[in-house]
């Protein structure tokens, strides 16, 4: 019986490294599906990033600001396969992407609006799509965020700027008259 | 107030973080500027459609899953660095056992015949180190639920002398509990072998038994699909 015991003391154990991650692989994988507009592509990215990770995993139990640290590596495992995608043919059409079982996992209405929030993130450059969902979606702070893509303040603030500007073209939120816009 | 003043604080006006003065003087610029007012009403209808997005949920299991096969990768990995000579010759490496259960789990029903392959287990003077994942579905929380699990004679539980079952009580949540224990195994078997490990749950008096293929999978190609949902097959893994 002692026997038992000590078995599942050290199978009931959680490893250190599940420990630590655990508690916000959910919001990587949040954060990388919406980069990679797909589960499929999420979870290849979130593979790669979480054996990284098992690597650094000093660093990371230094780390102030787990979740913004974490996402910097996703932030930067996403921005090289970017790179290393143009070279290889695009599959980035959002109508080839199989998302049959998250329609019915969803209310209709729900399902469309994410459709149109992921085409439109999957409309803008890797860095506009990463600081606009990482800020306005993922809830991150500018200083986090400058933190996370390694970028000054001002040109952040102006990523963001543009990234909304197209974002806000791509949904379509438009409802007012376009000359008024240009007077401004 | 300018103008750009205006879409340069419309987050803060929006979150209502301003102190009062500014507050007012925003809201005086709005009340005579249309631009600045139709601007901000699309920006809090952008904010209102962001916050309303969600990315779908994966299927239960899934990030425990994906954590512990990053950190098997990992150490394999590791140990590849440090220590091939303790690789043991004809076991392709990299080996680890999974098993799935059912993702339907109801209670009362009669459990399913028993019938696991006894293939005679040949005495190896080498045994290797892998671990076995149970991963078990269950659609409400069973607090002090008992498992109990059957091993083939090819699997031996880690730390267990003598016999091949082990029971223990646990508690096990909604979802997906994912179970990892340590085993001994030969370091010459077939890896296309089909053994089975025999899984019984009880709980309120009620007793379930699974018969739970045992699949393998190498880490560095695993990709075990996501779990549908509806599906009622037991193997997650390939
Ligand atoms: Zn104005």
């Amino acid at each position: 019986m002692n026997n038992i015991i000590s078995l599942f003391s050290r199978a009931n154990k959680t490893q250190p490294f599940e420990h630590l991650v655990a508690p916000h692989v959910s919001g990587l994988y949040k954060q990388a599906y919406q980069y990679m507009g797909n589960a499929s592509d999420a979870d290849d990215l979130l593979q790669d990033v979480l054996l990284e990770l098992f690597n650094k995993q000093e660093q990371m139990s230094q780390a102030d600001n787990l979740p913004a640290w974490l996402n910097r590596c996703l932030f930067h495992r996403f921005v090289d396969r970017c790179r290393s995608r143009k070279r290889a043919p695009e599959c980035d059409n959002i109508d080839d992407i199989n998302v049959s079982d998250d329609r019915r996992n969803m209310e209709p209405e729900q399902y469309c609006l994410n459709r149109q929030i992921i085409a439109g993130l999957q409309n803008l450059n890797p860095i506009q799509r990463a600081v606009v969902s990482l800020h306005d979606i993922g809830g991150f702070s500018l200083p986090e965020l400058a933190d996370i893509v390694d970028m000054p303040l001002g040109t952040l603030k102006s990523h963001l700027h543009r990234a909304r500007k197209q974002l806000k073209k791509n949904l379509q939120l438009q409802p007012f008259d376009g000359q008024a816009r240009q007077s401004v | 107030m300018k103008c750009h003043e205006i879409a340069e604080s419309s987050d803060e006006f929006l979150d209502d973080k301003l102190q009062a003065m500014q507050r007012q003087k925003i809201q005086q610029h709005l009340a005579s500027c249309t631009v600045c007012s139709a601007t901000l009403a699309e920006h809090n209808e952008y904010r209102k459609q962001l916050s309303q997005f969600s990315v779908p949920e994966p299927a239960a299991g899934y990030y425990a899953l994906l954590l512990r096969q990053a950190r098997v990768n990992g150490e394999q990995q590791k140990q590849r660095h440090v220590a091939r000579r303790y690789r043991l010759q004809g076991f392709a490496a990299a080996a680890v056992l999974a098993c799935g259960i059912l993702a339907a789990f109801n209670l009362g029903q009669s459990g399913l015949p028993s019938d696991a392959s006894a293939e005679q287990f040949a005495q190896q003077t080498e045994l290797v180190s892998e671990e076995i994942t149970v991963l078990i579905n269950v659609p409400a929380d069973m607090l002090g639920a008992r498992l109990a699990l059957e091993f083939p004679e090819e699997l031996i539980p880690h730390g267990i002398e003598h016999g091949q079952q082990l029971a223990w009580q646990l508690d096990l949540k909604k979802g997906a509990n994912a179970i990892t224990l340590p085993v001994l195994t030969s370091g010459s078997f077939a890896h296309g072998k089909k053994m089975l490990v025999s899984a019984q749950i009880e709980y309120n008096n009620k007793s379930k038994l699974f018969q739970l293929p045992v699949e393998f999978f190498s880490p560095h190609k695993a990709r075990y699909d996501l779990v549908p949902r509806h599906r009622a097959h037991a193997t997650y893994f390939i």
